[in-house]
């Protein structure tokens, strides 16, 4: 028996955390929904499992219900699947759209009984509620009759969390005498080794990454069960169309931004990828014009990318630009400005004078200043 | 910029051309009558200087002289840093201007039209507007330089005015490289905010005030999205919910079912024993009433045999107490004849008792009566002398004759009128007194005592008369006397009327002595007042009643009489009343108490009788009443036992009649136990059911609807994408805030650089203005002294107020006269133009500004002015020409003069 683990498709997920790319965010979810088929064609699946939470929610567009079903119905292997907590069995949900009658390969699990597929028994466990405090796999009746795999939505225990969310225990394939217990729920990739260290159950992870810092995300996994007691091989593939980068940068020389400019451009396959840049450490007024540029180079090249420097405090010993503005007011200022945006500046502060503003407001004279200057 | 010359024409008052030239570098005093055209030389400079040639409006078609078709224009020369200049403008029709240079000896064209007029500006102002340059706020540093008439006074300055100044004044704290900056933040700043500060709004408003719309909208619609997100969530839910009430219903439906087909069963066999039931009761009540009927007839029989014996023992008795009551009676009504006796025999005791009573009562009344009669005597004697008194007093008063007071008040008044009438007349007779040497005789011929009168020798005589006296003395002359005449017969007939009346007066008293007319009054006065006396005794002693009296003594003595006769030891011996009243009191009691005993004794043998009487009564009753019971009895008794049984019959009948009962009741109670096993009657609970049913089917039938309703509604929501439209929503909603705060910090960036610059120049402007007062001070110091104190002006140079020497802050300039305000003026314009001048000569001109400064304070103005016109020009309009004529070296230029050429 060989097929396809993935789950945690999350169709039609919010993403107000990248703006305008969100819609590509969410469009790159399905293309990824529609090279899986194409990769369990390539490995010659015997079907493919998707372990709940196939949408975000019930709510989503009744549109993008038909092109999920679309794609699943374009496989060349049969696809089941288990309701999540995000996409349960209940009234209204996307499982009534009647565009899952008319798809004769793409079968939804509501029920908990045993279904024959090819090579086996599978035991789903679909969800009927969002939240639950029982353990789903809890009904699968043990038994040693061919390979018996389970489907199933929910949390491993061990992992951290505030209420019981779907528990599943660590043991729940040995328990049922399963050989394979897929499960979805978390988007990280994870395996779950037993004390016969054998593998037998596993989070395939969402297929496509869902935010920045997600650990391991954005993959399948190709199953392969010789025979009912033999150990499963499994195989993650990576599937993950969009790149998600998230990048900590410490400023703390002249010349750094020189060095982060170049890292930045090095970055491949920029349209199809998010970053996520926080810069920290002192800013030379001098290294401005640096910082504009990146803050150019990646709002124009990537997909998504987004900038945060309100960790950058201008340098305390970055004197040379003001000392060059003549006496008078804006030689003040400046110097007021370069007080004011010192977090450590523990005098009167003007109404709206934050050292962000601050800050802000001593990189724009820089900038005036040296405008007139040319 | 000092001027030479200028030439005016066409211009107001000004038809004609008219040029006023040959103006000293130093002072000059322009000066006419009021209306001769003073101010408008000023305005026809200010004019040629700052406005353009093709001005428009009516302004300047106002400065057309009236009823003429004549282009205003006006040619000034004028120095600017050495170099001389003449500007040549003419307005209105054939605008025109033309600036010339003084080249090697003569003017040479420069500039033309509009180039002219801003090359003119240009060396006055460096930031000269578009339009309204006429207008005071544009000329740029001559605001402070030339005052025109009733504006000495420096309200605002214009900005640039003050930007000139503060550059002039302080050039190091206005470096050229900083301005562009500060340009380029106020252009920046300016993008954002209005003048005032205020975020700009409109078509100008900034990114951020867009945005800010935007996410207002933008969250309209998340809530909106929200809103329908939770409604299909919710829905759902209760579709789910109806979906599980549905089931239940259904459930509890059948259920029911159930139970009405398992009670239907239960009913029928309760129905069957509850008909059994009704025919064993009905049986076992009939054995039951058989039995007791037998019963009470058998105990009737019993109980009215017992009374019937019972009855005959009472009256046996009864009848046997009969006669020992008969003489009771007897006995004791002897008794109460006895005691009837006694009493009547005590009661015949009584008429004793009522004589000793009067005997006490007819001793006090004699008291009394004597008591009386002799108050009476007594009453009648003294109105007897009273009666004497007031006679004897009346008969002595008819006897004096005596005037009373008002009569002896009158006779003193005719006294008193008779003897001032007399001294008037002495008063107004001529008295000639004669005091002869030897004795002689005189023949008085008129006078008061006429005819013959004989003087004795050196013994004075006097002759008085009225209105003369004539004397005729013998041989030796007649001699006659006049006095004034008139009043003599007055005052004789007033006294002879005062004479007549007293002596009608003192008439009936027989003497004119008004002493002893006293006397008689007072000796009368006292009688009168006995006789009142002894009339208000006898009205005490009720005088009137007296004959009453007499009448009541008699009778009184009568009844005394009376009593004498039946009690005459009581003239001898006065009765004791204490004593008889007290003895016949104890007698009077005893013989209360005598009948108060016997009659009680009386009653009791009354009582004794009638209870006694009452008692036979009684049982004569109970003696018939038990006989007509016992009637009763037999014939109760002949009743109940008619049915011709015998007694032992009679229990055999009841002893089988309990049998039967006692079957009936044991089966009875058989059907009873199993009635209690099925419970209470299960028709009320079949009832039940089946409305339970109804309802049941009826819930479900509205839960179906329901549910069927709110999967329309779900499917309608489902149809919308509510979770789709919420991402949206939200992605958007967050995307805004984004740019908002990316825009804030924008903006609040360039707020703060832009309040900082602000700030500073704040302060750099107070620095300026520090040394403007500090120079004002010191020339209003040299004009008024020292009581106004120092100058206080704000960043802008107008003058906020001045500080007195013991002020503690500085006070407004109200509280200056107006010559000082206009003196505190001048000061602080000279200390500008002092201050801003420079090496560069420039013009002041002062248009009749000094009208309310005294003469004494001018002169040391006067002084200042010739300082100041070694540095600068001096213009000085004024219809006063004589209040400047103090002035050294001054240039005085006649108007009218000089209009007359």
């Amino acid at each position: 028996m060989k097929f396809i683990h993935t789950g945690d498709w999350q169709l039609g997920m919010k993403a107000s955390h990248v703006g305008a790319a969100a819609s590509k965010v969410r469009e790159a979810r399905l293309l990824t929904a529609k090279r899986i088929g194409e990769i369990a064609g390539q490995h010659a699946a015997d079907f493919i499992l998707i372990a709940g939470d196939t949408f975000d929610d019930n709510g989503v567009d009744r549109a993008l219900i038909q092109r999920a079903v679309d794609i699943l119905s374009g496989y060349s292997v049969p696809v089941y699947i288990i309701p999540g907590n995000h996409d349960p069995l209940v009234p209204g949900s996307v499982w009534e759209h009647p565009a899952w009658r008319s798809a004769r390969t793409v079968y939804v699990l509501k029920e908990k009984i045993p279904v024959d597929v090819s090579g086996g028994t599978l035991f789903p466990c679909p969800a009927y509620e969002k939240q639950s405090g029982g353990d789903p796999t809890a009904w699968i009746p043990a038994g040693n009759d061919g390979i018996r795999i389970g489907l199933a939505h929910g949390t491993v225990e061990g992992i951290r969390q505030d209420e019981p969310d779907y528990p599943i225990p660590r043991d729940a394939a040995q328990r049922a005498g399963l050989d394979y217990l897929a499960i979805g729920h978390w988007h990280s990739l994870a395996l779950y080794t037993g004390f016969d260290a054998v593998t037998r159950m596993a989070y395939s992870g969402t297929h496509e990454p869902t935010k920045f810092g997600e650990r391991d995300s954005g993959n399948i996994l190709l199953v392969e069960i010789p025979s009912h007691g033999s150990s499963p091989v499994i195989t993650p593939i990576h599937t993950g169309l969009l790149t998600w980068v998230q990048m900590n940068e410490n400023i703390e020389t002249w010349g750094d931004s020189d060095r982060l400019f170049q890292r930045v451009e090095g970055i491949s396959n920029p349209n199809e990828t998010l970053l996520l840049l926080s810069l920290s450490g002192l800013l030379f007024a001098q290294d401005r014009e640096k910082i504009a540029r990146i803050q150019e180079v990646i709002s124009s090249r990537f997909l998504y990318a987004a900038m945060d420097i309100s960790k950058l405090i201008p340098a305390p010993d970055d004197d040379d630009w003001v000392n060059t503005v003549p006496h008078g007011p804006i030689h003040d200022v400046a110097l007021r400005l370069k007080e004011l945006s010192d977090p450590a500046y523990a005098g009167s502060r003007p109404e709206g004078a934050t050292v962000d503003v601050a800050a802000r407001a001593l990189l724009d004279l820089y900038g005036i200043i040296m405008e007139t200057k040319r | 910029m000092i001027v030479h010359s200028i030439h005016i024409s066409g211009w107001r008052c000004f038809a004609d051309p008219v040029e006023i030239n040959g103006f000293d570098n130093k002072l000059n005093v322009i000066h006419a009558p009021n209306g001769a055209g003073k101010s408008t030389i000023l305005e026809a400079l200010t004019l040629g200087m700052f406005d353009n040639h093709k001005v428009t409006g009516a302004e300047i078609k106002a400065i057309r002289p009236w009823g003429r078709m004549l282009s205003p224009s006006v040619i000034i020369e004028f120095s600017h840093k050495d170099v001389d200049y003449r500007i040549s403008k003419t307005f209105l029709d054939g605008a025109k201007s033309l600036l010339e240079r003084k080249e090697e000896g003569r003017y040479t064209r420069f500039a033309e039209n509009d180039h002219a007029d801003s090359q003119v500006r240009l060396m006055l102002t460096q930031a000269a507007p578009a339009k309204g340059l006429s207008r005071v706020e544009h000329w740029g540093l001559t605001q402070v330089l030339w005052a025109s008439q009733g504006n000495l006074a420096l309200n605002k300055l214009s900005g640039d005015v003050i930007a000139d100044i503060r550059s002039m004044l302080g050039a190091q704290v206005d470096a050229s490289a900083a301005n562009p900056v500060e340009r380029m933040v106020e252009s920046l700043w300016s993008q954002y905010f209005t003048g005032t500060g205020k975020l700009r709004s409109g078509k100008d408003a900034p990114e951020i005030v867009r945005l800010k719309e935007k996410l207002h909208a933008a969250n309209d619609a998340l809530s909106q999205a929200r809103e329908q997100q939770r409604m299909f969530d919710e829905t759902s839910r209760r579709v789910e919910d109806l979906r599980a009430r549905q089931k239940q219903s259904s459930s509890f439906s059948a259920s029911i079912d159930l139970e009405i087909n398992r009670t239907a069963a239960r009913v029928k066999e309760y129905e069957t024993l509850e008909a059994e039931r009704k025919q064993r009761e009905e049986q076992k009540k009939t054995a039951e009433a058989q039995y007791n009927a037998l019963k009470q007839r058998i105990d009737s029989i019993t109980k009215a045999r017992k009374d019937e014996a019972d009855a005959l023992i009472r009256l046996n008795s009864l009848e046997k107490e009969k006669p020992g009551q008969q003489e009771q009676i007897r006995r004791l009504a002897q008794e109460a004849e006895e005691a009837k006796r006694a009493l009547e025999d005590i009661r015949r005791e009584r008429a004793d008792i009522a004589a000793a009573d009067n005997l006490w009562q007819e001793a006090a009344n004699f008291l009394e009566l004597s008591k009386k009669a002799g108050e009476l005597k007594t009453r009648l004697k003294n109105i007897g002398q009273t009666q004497n008194d007031l006679e004897g007093y009346r008969k002595a008063r008819a006897a004096l004759i005596a005037p009373d007071k008002e009569t002896v008040w009158a006779i003193g008044k005719a006294m008193k009128d008779r003897d001032e009438a007399r001294v008037r007349i002495d008063a107004s007779l001529i008295t000639l007194e004669v005091v002869p040497e030897r004795d002689i005789s005189i023949d008085v011929i008129s006078g008061e005592s006429p005819g013959i009168n004989s003087l004795q020798a050196g013994k004075p005589a006097q002759i008085k008369g009225s209105p003369e006296v004539v004397v005729d003395l013998p041989s030796i002359a007649r001699i006659r006397a006049k006095g004034p005449t008139g009043s003599i017969e007055q005052y004789r007939k007033a006294h002879a009327g005062a004479e007549q009346r007293l002596k009608e007066l003192t008439a009936p008293y027989g003497t004119t002595d008004l002493e002893a007319l006293h006397t008689l009054s007072k000796q009368a006065e006292i009688i009168d007042r006995k006789i009142e006396e002894a009339g208000s005794r006898l009205k005490i002693l009720d005088g009137e009643q007296k004959e009453t009296m007499e009448q009541d003594l008699r009778r009184v003595e009568i009844l005394l009489a009376g009593i004498s006769e039946r009690h005459p030891e009581w003239n001898t011996a006065i009765p004791d009343i204490t004593a008889l009243k007290t003895s016949a009191r104890q007698r009077s009691d005893a013989f209360a108490k005598k009948v108060d005993n016997a009659e009680r004794v009386w009653q009791n043998a009354e009582k004794n009788i009638s209870a006694a009487e009452k008692n036979a009564a009684q049982i004569s009753t109970q003696i018939n009443e038990i006989r007509t019971n016992i009637d009763k009895i037999r014939i109760h008794i002949s009743e109940v036992t008619a049915d011709g049984k015998t007694d032992e019959i009679r229990t055999a009948d009841m002893n089988t009649a309990s049998l039967a009962w006692n079957a009936a009741r044991i089966s009875l109670e058989e059907i009873e136990k199993r009635l209690a096993v099925l419970g209470e009657n299960p028709v009320s609970t079949l009832e039940k059911l089946e409305k339970q049913l109804t309802a049941a089917q009826e819930n479900a039938a509205m839960t179906r609807d329901e549910e069927q309703r709110a999967e329309e509604r779900l499917h309608l929501l489902s149809e919308q994408g509510t979770y789709t439209a919420l991402s949206l929503a939200e992605e958007e909603v967050e995307r805004l805030k984004r740019d908002i705060a990316e825009e804030e910090l924008k903006l609040n960036a360039v707020n703060l650089i832009h309040s900082l610059l602000m700030q500073r120049h704040s302060e750099i402007l107070a620095d300026i203005a520090e040394p403007v007062e500090t120079a004002a001070s010191r020339i209003l110091q040299r004009i008024a002294g020292t009581r106004l104190g120092r100058v206080k002006v704000n960043e802008g140079f107008a003058v906020d107020g001045i500080m007195p020497p013991d002020a503690a802050a500085p006070v407004s300039l109200d509280n200056a006269s107006g010559g000082e305000q206009e003196q505190i003026y001048f000061a602080i314009r000279l200390a500008l133009a002092e201050m801003i001048a420079g090496d560069e000569r420039n013009l002041i001109v002062l248009d009749d500004v000094l009208a309310a400064t005294d003469a004494g304070r001018l002169a040391r103005i006067m002084t200042i002015i010739e300082e100041t016109a070694q540095r600068m020009q001096v213009l000085i309009f004024t219809c006063h020409p004589e209040r400047y004529h103090g002035l050294a070296d001054c240039r005085f230029i006649d108007l009218e003069a000089v209009i007359r050429r």
